[in-house]
């Protein structure tokens, strides 16, 4: 009888569903990936892309960064054009293949590589760094290997203004990433 | 043996139909329970002014907490940075820093209406285009005030935890008036600021689109 009453305790105890072990409907997701961007006048650009990710009941949420490496092409408007997003995505299935979409407001901390201004005090030519409100639409695919890793690729269009103390230039960009994450 | 094998049996057998019971109860009372006192929420949103000084529509981007404090009864506490591009001639930056009230006059079902009303600090500051030959770091202009605003909107709930709340409220902002004028030109607009930051006691008023994402941190009571 103490040996059954022994055994449903360490059943009970060590269970799925005791002590928060259970069977966990909840992910972190980590990603990294290089994000290469298209603008008009034949313009790309190049950005390292890395999110951070909560995933449960299909509801992603989901805070994005991407660190401005450099641009090509007729028109590279910026020389630096960093980018961070936070927004939701919903994602279809819970297979492992997952396609999904998305919302994330963000900002871009940006300068202008084309518009100069002139500084009366110093008498020097310079750009201001403006920070500027950003929306973006993304759309994209998970597949989830057995454990630990997943691959995903996304679409996103991002939509916003450089606004500073000189000419506005638009951030509207296509961007695509392309990479590889954990979860836990 | 055969006892260790009925008491696994029925522990597990009791855990899963626990489970599942969870899940039923779940569903069952998902669209009661959306809107709830007590529940606090986080979320991101953006907001599109419309309609103001200039008549230039507005990019923003912010957050906000809710706190719900009765039934039919929520808070929002929210910070938004807005920016306007002035024609070319310049640039508007804006930001709120605010709170509304939340009124639900119906509260079931996955979608919510509500009327929302509120209050909230601002700062405006309007910088004229400089260029390779002008400096006009001189004539940027900025205001803090205070605005009420007021409106409608409604909750759309996806799951039990997560939401997407859309609407549009009429803000109208107290306080001194903030001076300046964009006056057309054979070569698009040129921004004229007086130098002062603000003069007089004037009532300046937008429309403001807001849409958010917003997840259940906490059931508080």
């Amino acid at each position: 009888m103490v040996k059954g009453i022994k055994i449903a305790l360490l059943v009970l105890l060590f269970s799925p569903t005791s002590f928060g072990q259970s069977e966990r409907n909840w992910k972190l997701n980590a990603a990294l990936s290089f994000a290469p961007g298209f603008l008009t006048e034949k313009t790309q650009t190049i950005q390292l892309h890395g999110y951070l990710g909560f995933l449960k009941n299909k509801i992603h949420l989901r805070g994005d960064g991407f660190y401005f490496l450099n641009s090509f092409g007729e028109r590279p408007r910026f020389d630096m054009n960093h980018q961070l997003f936070s927004g939701a995505f919903y994602h279809f299935t819970e297979k492992k293949l997952q396609p999904y979409i998305g919302f994330q407001p963000g900002i871009a901390i940006s300068r202008s590589s084309e518009y100069y201004t002139l500084n009366e005090e110093n008498n020097e030519l310079e750009r201001e760094i403006a920070v500027s409100p950003l929306g973006s639409a993304v759309g994209g695919l998970h597949y989830y290997g057995e454990k630990l890793f997943f691959l995903f690729v996304e679409g996103r269009y991002i939509f916003g203004k450089h606004k500073s103390n000189s000419y506005p230039v638009y951030l509207d960009e296509f961007r695509i990433s392309f990479g590889l994450g954990f979860t836990f | 043996m055969k006892r260790t094998i009925l008491t696994v049996f029925i522990c597990s057998a009791i855990l899963m139909c626990a489970s599942a019971q969870d899940e039923d109860k779940t569903e069952e009372t998902l669209k009661s329970t959306l809107i709830q006192k007590g529940q606090l929420d986080g979320g991101v949103r953006t907001t599109t002014s419309l309609f103001g000084h200039d008549n230039i529509p507005g990019l923003g981007v912010g957050g906000q907490f809710r706190l719900q404090i009765f039934d039919y009864l929520n808070t929002e506490w929210f910070a938004d940075w807005i920016t306007l591009d002035l024609n070319g001639a310049g640039t508007r930056n804006n930001a709120h820093i605010g709170w509304s009230v939340l009124f639900y006059p119906i509260r079931t079902g996955r979608v919510v209406p509500y009327a929302i009303a509120g209050h909230c600090f601002d700062y405006a500051k309007v910088i004229p285009l400089s260029t390779p030959f002008e400096d006009r770091s001189g004539d940027i202009i900025t205001r803090w005030s205070s605005a009420v605003q007021a409106g409608l909107g409604s909750h759309f709930y996806l799951t039990e935890k997560f939401d997407i709340s859309l609407n549009a409220q009429y803000m109208l902002h107290l306080g001194k008036h903030l001076d300046y004028e964009l006056q057309p030109t054979n070569n698009g607009y040129t921004l004229d600021t007086d130098g002062h930051s603000s003069s007089g006691t004037g009532m300046e008023g937008h429309i403001l689109i807001t849409a958010s994402l917003n997840y259940r941190i906490a059931d508080l009571w």
